[in-house]
């Protein structure tokens, strides 16, 4: 075997040493993303919701109801609640998440969202169904909704239990994201914590990739989640990555600047 | 691995590149590189150097630092590479350079206007000379906005192939309508001449082109536009074996869009 190929092996049992995201327990599980939220004077949040289940089967025309679990948690990764939707018998229902936010919901920062299990019904060949589908955000009322899928195959909802999906490793590595912050923008960047354990980031910012800045470390517990803001002045451009033992340390990205938005995955 | 460099009416794209791996253990490359613009004419690739870059420098180039000829097809590919390359190729370099797994090496790629900018991670390895193209798209928006469809498809041979693409209601599975998508090429669909509902889910189908989808959402003021990619199938299931499961979706789908 090649010189190179041990190298990368050992670095990858160094660094991955487990897969990306963990198998559900349950045959009958399903999967879901930890969607961001961002609701507030500036800022609406809508999920596109499809059924997932009759795209699987290759027909979604179907005249029983369709029912799904949307699960709200707080910044601390406390599951507040949830709501049941029903998909009418359509393509697509554009579901705006500020409705569903009463009551004990109010504090909620993220969702995630379970279809009805299709195992049983389907052959799945060992593979669960995932709902890795679409926000939109709207920004300032600004009539267009800027969209994003999924970022993580976070979590797994079997017997009414909700078992975090994501692995981390013993040695903290960086994640560098890659996207010039161009100013004058404030950008933000969104993180879930999709594992079952406390995770510590550490931000780094350079303007030169030469010289990195360490800025004040965060922590997430299981299933939390936190976003880290920086300002970019006009004509100045920078770059930042995050040390984490999370395999995957990728944020979502806003970035606000001259009365529009973007988003993305880093 | 490339990076697209995309036009697409009315709007300027750009791509920044970052000489800067995504993490810090997998791809350790420190030499320096150099940028290539490849573009297709459909008999060959044609290459030309853009610039040298080393490690820890960032470039942006734009639709507007390009000469028209090089974006004939809406795309153009930056290609990294350790050697200088000949100015015409008969299939795309395949040696990656700049290249991880986890995650995968991307850079930014998106449009702009004279009021904002959309971004994209990006990066794009050949697609094979057959294959499918089966996808839903969930993000048709209503209202004050124009939504295309952009389809970007790169194989190794530099040949221009055009196939059709079909449009259908997932729901009742009605044809909605053909059009046209190339090979080494972006190619805009507008999608507003279809009367979509906010209620349906389109399906587009290619029997013979693959491609990577995108929804483009422009708003009519200028002021806000949107670019995501939609799913393969096989996205809609995790773990497994998800490439069976993926066949299985598109086979159960294509036998009664066929029908119709």
């Amino acid at each position: 075997m090649k010189a190179s190929k041990i190298k990368r092996r050992a670095k990858l049992f160094l660094f991955i040493n487990k897969n990306l995201t963990q198998t559900p327990k349950e045959n009958s599980a399903v999967i879901s993303d930890l969607f961001p939220i961002k609701e507030g004077n500036d800022w609406h949040t809508e999920f596109e919701l499809l059924n997932v289940s009759g795209l699987i089967a290759g027909d979604n025309n179907d005249s029983a109801p369709y029912l799904v679990d949307f699960y709200f948690y707080d910044c601390q990764g406390n599951l507040l609640g949830s709501k049941r939707i029903s998909i009418e018998n359509i393509g697509r229902k554009t579901i705006k998440i500020i409705d569903l936010l009463i009551d004990e919901l109010k504090e909620a920062v993220t969702f995630s969202v379970f279809h009805p299990p299709i195992y049983g019904k389907t052959d799945m060949a060992g593979s669960y169904l995932a709902e890795r589908g679409y926000c939109g955000y709207e920004y300032q009322n600004l009539g267009v909704k800027g969209y994003v899928h999924g970022n993580l195959d976070a979590v797994a909802l079997s017997k009414g239990k909700v078992q975090p999906l994501g692995n981390s490793g013993l040695i903290r590595r960086y994640y560098t994201v890659q996207h010039c912050l161009r100013g004058p923008a404030k950008y933000e960047f969104v993180f879930t914590n999709p594992t079952s354990k406390k995770i510590s980031i550490t931000p780094n910012i350079t303007l030169d990739m030469k010289k990195w800045r360490t800025m004040e470390a965060f922590t997430m517990n299981s299933l939390g989640s936190k976003t880290f803001t920086i300002d970019i002045k006009k004509s100045e451009k920078a770059y930042v990555r995050f040390k984490s033992k999370l395999y995957l340390g990728r944020p979502v990205v806003f970035r606000v600047s001259n009365d529009s938005m973007d988003v993305f995955h880093g | 691995m490339f990076f697209p460099l995309m036009k697409t009416p009315n709007l300027k794209g750009f791509c920044d590149l970052v000489y800067e791996g995504p993490n810090n253990w997998e791809n350790r490359i420190r030499k320096p590189v150099q940028i290539y613009l490849l573009w297709s004419n459909g008999k060959i690739w044609n290459s030309r150097k853009i610039m040298e870059m080393r490690v820890g420098s960032e470039a942006r180039l734009t639709t507007e630092d390009v000469d028209e000829e090089c974006l004939a097809t809406g795309l153009a590919l930056i290609y990294p590479s350790i050697k200088l390359l000949a100015p015409e190729l008969a299939a795309l370099p395949s040696k990656k350079v700049w290249y991880s797994e986890i995650p995968a090496w991307r850079n930014t790629s998106g449009f702009y206007n004279e009021f904002t900018q959309v971004s994209y991670q990006a990066d794009i390895e050949p697609l094979p000379p057959k294959a499918s193209l089966l996808t839903f798209h969930p993000f048709i928006q209503f209202g004050e906005v124009i939504n295309n469809l952009l389809v970007l498809n790169v194989t190794s041979d530099p040949k221009i192939q055009s196939g059709k693409l079909s449009m259908y209601n997932s729901h009742d599975k009605s044809h909605v309508a053909d059009s046209v998508v190339s090979t080494n090429s972006l190619t805009t669909i507008p999608l507003d001449i279809f009367s979509f509902k906010p209620t349906d889910l389109p399906i587009f189908y290619s029997p013979n082109i693959a491609g990577i989808p995108f929804g483009l959402g422009i708003a009519k003021s200028g002021k806000m536009l949107s670019l995501e990619h939609t799913h393969p199938p096989a996205s809609l299931v995790l773990h497994g074996d998800r490439r069976g499961i993926q066949g299985k979706i598109k086979k159960s789908w294509i036998e009664k869009l066929v029908k119709v």
